[in-house]
C-alpha cells in the first residue's frame, strides 16, 4: 500500500505509448473508476457531514468548523486519545509475541499438536465477538470463577482481578486478534526460507541463538507488517472498549463517536464525522509507515518456481513444551469462552458457576432456537450478503492486487484508495452509506444490496491484504517466461497468476465471508424491515437482556459458521493450498 | 408529582367515567380496514422486545386484517438518524415508531410526526393521549430498585432513598448508563422533584458517594447482573423485569422506593407515511382491548384501563403505590430539565 507519487513503469509507459488503447490500461483505469465509484461517495458524506451544520429536519445548513472546534474544546479527548493509543499498543504487543512465538512453533518445529492451532484459528473466526467479549467478561467478572476462587482460597473478599480495566480490555482484545496474527505469521514462516536457520544449527547453534540470531531478524519484516495492521485496526475497534471499558469510565476515541451516535438522541453525526476525520489523519500517518514497510517486503519474497518445503526443527526434550504451548493457546482462546457460554445457554436464567445450580440447568433456551422460523430468514440474509460481499471483493481485490504488487498503471491510486476504509470507523461508514443510498438514484436504500456494498467497502482493505501479499510471493520469472513465450500482460494475469493466486483468493474469500457474517456495526445502521441479519437479532436480545438465549443461539451459529470455515480447510489443504495464506 | 390520594381519586373518578363508556370503545371504520388492506403492509421501526411482544403483535395483527406487519429493530438514536435522513432525501420508508419517549422532542421539533389519536384511547387515562396528539402511550413502565434475595435479606434491603446512602452499598449498587429519562438523569430528576432543589442536590451529592457502577447495557442487562450476584442492588429498574424473572424462580424482589419513576412507552404515527390507513388500523389495534391482552401477557402495565397487568403489584393504582410521571416531552437532552440533570450525572457520578 503505496502512498508514493505514481511513476509507472518503463515497460507500461513504452507500451502506453506504442497502443492507445492498451487492454491492461482499459483494466487497471476500469478497476480504478470502479474503486473510485465504491470509495467516493461515503467518504464525500463524510466530509459533508462534518462540515456543514445538520438541521432539526435532517437538512445540511451552513458551513461550518464547530465540529472540529468543540472536539477539541472538550476535555477528555486528549485522555480519550491516550487511552486509545496505550489500548492498540497493549494489544499489538502481546498480540505479535502470542501470534508469533504459535506460529514459529506450529511452522517451523516438531511440536506436537500442531494443528490444533490451526483448527483454533478457523473455528474462532466463526464466533462473533458480541458473545465472545461478554463470554470472556462473566469468566474474568466479579463473580467469575477467577475470582471466586481467588476469595475462596485466601480469604480476601476483593478481586484478584479486575477485569474492566485497560488490563481486561487488553487482554481480551489480545485473544481476539491472537488467530489472526497467528495465521499472518504462519503464512509467513511458512513461506520464507528455511536454508539460513538450517545453516545456523549445522554450524552448531544453540535453538536460542538461532531464534535470537536468524528467525528473529529474518521475521522482522513480517512482524513490523502485521504489527501495523493489528496496530491500525486495535485504534479502530469498539466492541471491546465499549463492553469492557464503560463501567469503568474508561473512554477511548472510538466509544466517544460510537456514544455521539448511537447514545445521542438526536445523534451526533456531525461530531461523530469529525471525529472520524481526525482519526482518519492521525491513522494515515501510521498507514504511510506501512505502506513503506509493506512495499519493502517484497524483498523477502522466496517463493519461486522451485520447490520450497522447509524441514522441520527437532525440539527434542522441549517437544512436550511446544505442545504444552499449543493446547494452552486453544484452551483459552476457545475452550474457555465457549465453555462458559455453554454454561450460560444451559441454565435458565443468569447464576453463577457452582455445583448446586447444576440441577436448574435446561435444554430449554436451544430449543426455543432451533423451533423459532424466524431465524432462517435472518440467516438467509446473513449468508447472501455475505457470500456476496466477500465474492466481490476478492474478484475486484485479484485484479487490484496484482496491479499494485506489480505497480502496474494506477497502482497509486488503487492503493491509496482501497486502503481509505480502513481509516473510517465501522460505525461512521455506515451512517455514511445510509445517505448514500437515500440519495443514490437506483433505489438502494434498506436493500441487501447497500450492505452488501458497506461490507465491500469495508472488507477492501483486508481482501487486498491477501491478494498483495500473495502476488509477492509469485516469483517475477513465472510471469516474466509467459511473457517471454508471447503471452500478454492479461493473459499472463488469467493464465498464470490468477491460477497461482488462488489459495490466497479462497482464504480471503473466507475470511471476508465469515467476518461479514459477524459483523454489527454495518447491519445496525443499514438493515430495514426486510433485511435484518443475525447479528441484529443477537445484538437486540443481547441489549434486551435474554442473555441466555443469545448464548444459546450465538452458539448455533458459530457451529454453523465454523463448520463453513471448517469445509474450506479440508478441501484446501488437500488441494494443497494453505487456508489463510499468504 | 402524584401522591397516592391523588392516583386513588383518579382511579375511582376513572372507574366511575368508564362505567358509562366501557362499551364505547369503537371498533375501525369499515372504510379504515378496507383502505388499510388496499396498502397491505405497515412498517414499524420499533425498540421493543421483540420475543416478548413485537412477534405476536405481528402474529396477531396478520391473521387479523390479513395486513403485513413489518418491522425493522431501532433505538432512539436509529429512529431519529433513519426518519430524519429519510425525510432530507424524500423517501420515507416508515409509517409508525415507538419509543421510550426520548424519540418524541427531536422528531416534534423536525415535523416528522402526524398528529393522531386512535380512536380506541378515548377511554384512556390524560397522561396517555396529550391533547397535543403526537402521540398514545401503550403501556405506563415504573422504575425502582431491585436487589438480590440471596445476597441481602428482605430485612436489611433498603426501603427508602436515604436506605441507600448506608456505607454497606458503597460499590454494591449498579445502574445503566444511559442518558434518558429511564436511566440515572430520570432518577436525578425525580429526587429533585420529590426533595426539592436543595436538598435533593444535598442528597445526590452524598449518594455520589456511594460508587455506584455504570452498566452499558440497558435496565434489563443491569437488573440481570444484580440477579447473577455481580451487584447486591440495582438502582432504576423496571418492576416489571424483577416480576418476570422471579417467575422463572430468579432471586430477585423490586422495593416500592416511593414515588418510583413513570415512563411511557408511546407510538406515534410518521408524517408523509407510505401507507397512512395501514399504520392507523395498527395504532388502533394496538390500543384495543385485544392488543392490550398481549401487551399484558408480555408482563407489561397495560395503558388500557380495561385491561389489568397479570401480576396487580405492577401497576400504581392496584399495587398502591406513588409515583414521579417524567413524559416524552421533557426527554429531549438538548433542552430543559433534562439537559441539567444530565449535568449533574456527568459532574457527579461520572
Amino acid at each position: 500500500m503505496t502512498l508514493q507519487v505514481s511513476q509507472g513503469s518503463p515497460a507500461d509507459v513504452a507500451s502506453f505509448g506504442r497502443r492507445r488503447a492498451n487492454p491492461l490500461t482499459l483494466l487497471a483505469g476500469g478497476m480504478a473508476l470502479v474503486i473510485a465509484c465504491l470509495i467516493v461517495p461515503p467518504v464525500f458524506v463524510l466530509l459533508q457531514n462534518s462540515l456543514f451544520t445538520t438541521n432539526p429536519d435532517g437538512s445540511h445548513g451552513a458551513i461550518t468548523f464547530d465540529y472540529f472546534s468543540k472536539l477539541f474544546q472538550e476535555e477528555g479527548i486528549l485522555r480519550s486519545g491516550a487511552n486509545s493509543l496505550k489500548f492498540a499498543v497493549l494489544t499489538t504487543f502481546f498480540s505479535l509475541i502470542l501470534g508469533g512465538s504459535l506460529a514459529w512453533v506450529v511452522e517451523r518445529t516438531d511440536a506436537p499438536f500442531r494443528g490444533l492451532a490451526f483448527l483454533m484459528s478457523v473455528v474462532s473466526l466463526g464466533i462473533p465477538l458480541i458473545i465472545y467479549v461478554p463470554a470472556w467478561l462473566t469468566f474474568l467478572g466479579p463473580i467469575g470463577p477467577i475470582n471466586e476462587i481467588y476469595r475462596t482460597l485466601s480469604g480476601d473478599s476483593g478481586n484478584l482481578f479486575e477485569v474492566n480495566s485497560i488490563a481486561g480490555m487488553v487482554l481480551i482484545e489480545t485473544l481476539g486478534w491472537l488467530p489472526l496474527s497467528f495465521l499472518l505469521f504462519a503464512a509467513n514462516f511458512r513461506a520464507a526460507n528455511a536454508e539460513l536457520e538450517e545453516a545456523a544449527r549445522m554450524s552448531g547453534a544453540s535453538i536460542g541463538a538461532m531464534v535470537w540470531r536468524i528467525s528473529i531478524p529474518l521475521a522482522a519484516p513480517a512482524v513490523f507488517s502485521v504489527g501495523l495492521f493489528i496496530l491500525i485496526s486495535a485504534l479502530q475497534s469498539f466492541d471491546v472498549p465499549k463492553l469492557v471499558g464503560t463501567s469503568a469510565g474508561i473512554k477511548l476515541l472510538t466509544t466517544d463517536i460510537y456514544d455521539s451516535i448511537r447514545a445521542a438522541v438526536p445523534p451526533k453525526v456531525g461530531l461523530a464525522s469529525a471525529y472520524s476525520v481526525i482519526l482518519s489523519v492521525a491513522v494515515s500517518g501510521l498507514m504511510y509507515f506501512y505502506s513503506q514497510v509493506s512495499r519493502n517486503a517484497s524483498r523477502y519474497a522466496t517463493v519461486t518456481g522451485k520447490g520450497y518445503r522447509p524441514r522441520l526443527l527437532p525440539l527434542g526434550r522441549y517437544r512436550w513444551l511446544g505442545g504444552a504451548f499449543v493446547i494452552g493457546s486453544v484452551f483459552v482462546v476457545l475452550a474457555v469462552p465457549l465453555l462458559r457460554l455453554l454454561w450460560i445457554a444451559l441454565t435458565p436464567y443468569s447464576e453463577p458457576m457452582s455445583v448446586a445450580a447444576l440441577s436448574t440447568l435446561t435444554l430449554e433456551n436451544f430449543a426455543i432456537v432451533l423451533g423459532s422460523k424466524d431465524y432462517f430468514g435472518l440467516m438467509l440474509n446473513t449468508v447472501v450478503s455475505a457470500a456476496a460481499a466477500a465474492t466481490i471483493t476478492m474478484a475486484l481485490m485479484v485484479v487490484c492486487g496484482w496491479l499494485v504488487a506489480r505497480r502496474r498503471r494506477f497502482h497509486t491510486v488503487i492503493d491509496q484508495m482501497t486502503a481509505m476504509p480502513m481509516l473510517i470507523p465501522g460505525i461512521v461508514l455506515s451512517v455514511a452509506m445510509m445517505d448514500v443510498a437515500l440519495r443514490s438514484p437506483i433505489p438502494l436504500y434498506s436493500t441487501l444490496s447497500i450492505i452488501i456494498l458497506a461490507f465491500v467497502i469495508h472488507y477492501m482493505p483486508y481482501g487486498m491484504r491477501y491478494t498483495f501479499g500473495g502476488v509477492l510471493q509469485i516469483h517475477r520469472e513465472l510471469e516474466e517466461s509467459a511473457g517471454v513465450s508471447g503471452a500478454s500482460s492479461l493473459a499472463t494475469l488469467r493464465r498464470v497468476v490468477i491460477p497461482l493466486l488462488w489459495p490466497a483468493v479462497l482464504a480471503g474469500w473466507i475470511f471476508i465471508f465469515l467476518n461479514a457474517s459477524r459483523d454489527l456495526s454495518t447491519p445496525i445502521i443499514l438493515a430495514g424491515p426486510d433485511t435484518k441479519t443475525i447479528a441484529v437479532a443477537i445484538f437486540d436480545q443481547a441489549a434486551n437482556g435474554e442473555f441466555s438465549e443469545v448464548a444459546a443461539l450465538g452458539l448455533l451459529w458459530s457451529l454453523l459458521m465454523s463448520s463453513v470455515a471448517m469445509v474450506f480447510y479440508v478441501c484446501m489443504r488437500r488441494r494443497g493450498g494453505n487456508l489463510f495464506g499468504p | 408529582m402524584q401522591t397516592r390520594r391523588d392516583m386513588v381519586a383518579g382511579a375511582a373518578c376513572a372507574s366511575l367515567w368508564l362505567a358509562g363508556s366501557r362499551a364505547a370503545q369503537a371498533a375501525p371504520s369499515p372504510a379504515l380496514i378496507s383502505a388499510a388492506k388496499a396498502e397491505g403492509k405497515v412498517v414499524w421501526y420499533t425498540g421493543m422486545i421483540v420475543k416478548q411482544l413485537v412477534r405476536p403483535l405481528v402474529d396477531a395483527f396478520g391473521s387479523k386484517y390479513g395486513i403485513e406487519l413489518r418491522y425493522a429493530t431501532a433505538g432512539d438514536s436509529e429512529t431519529v438518524l433513519k426518519l430524519t435522513s429519510q425525510a432530507r432525501a424524500h423517501r420515507m420508508e416508515a409509517d409508525v415508531f415507538d419509543s421510550p419517549g426520548t424519540a418524541i422532542p427531536p422528531l416534534t421539533k423536525a415535523g416528522l410526526i402526524e398528529p393522531f389519536v386512535p380512536s380506541g384511547a378515548a377511554k384512556y387515562a390524560a397522561k396517555f393521549r396529550p391533547s397535543s396528539r403526537i402521540y398514545t402511550a401503550m403501556y405506563a413502565l415504573y422504575l425502582t430498585t431491585a436487589y438480590n434475595t440471596a445476597r441481602v435479606k428482605p430485612n436489611e434491603a433498603p426501603r427508602t432513598y436515604n436506605d441507600l446512602l448506608d456505607p454497606k452499598w458503597k460499590g454494591r449498587m449498579v445502574w445503566t448508563d444511559t442518558r434518558s429519562i429511564s436511566g440515572p438523569p430520570g432518577f436525578i430528576g425525580n429526587i429533585l422533584k420529590t426533595m426539592g432543589q436543595d436538598q435533593g442536590m444535598a442528597y445526590l451529592t452524598k449518594l455520589s458517594q456511594q460508587k455506584i457502577v455504570r452498566d452499558p447495557g440497558n435496565q434489563r442487562v443491569v437488573l440481570d447482573k444484580v440477579i447473577a450476584g455481580q451487584f447486591a442492588v440495582g438502582l432504576m429498574t423496571y418492576n416489571h423485569h424483577s416480576v418476570i424473572s422471579k417467575a422463572r424462580g430468579a432471586p430477585i424482589a423490586w422495593v416500592k422506593m416511593e414515588p418510583l419513576v413513570e415512563n411511557l412507552g408511546v407510538i406515534a404515527l410518521v408524517k408523509n407515511a407510505p401507507r397512512p390507513n395501514a399504520a392507523k388500523l395498527f395504532l388502533e389495534y394496538l390500543v384495543s382491548d385485544e392488543g392490550q391482552k398481549i401487551i399484558r401477557e408480555a408482563g407489561y402495565p397495560p395503558a388500557d384501563p380495561d385491561v389489568p397487568p397479570k401480576d396487580p403489584s405492577i401497576s400504581p393504582t392496584t399495587g398502591r403505590f406513588t409515583t414521579t410521571l417524567l413524559t416524552p416531552e421533557i426527554s429531549s437532552q438538548d433542552s430543559e430539565p433534562l439537559a441539567s440533570w444530565l449535568k449533574i450525572y456527568d459532574r457527579l457520578f461520572k
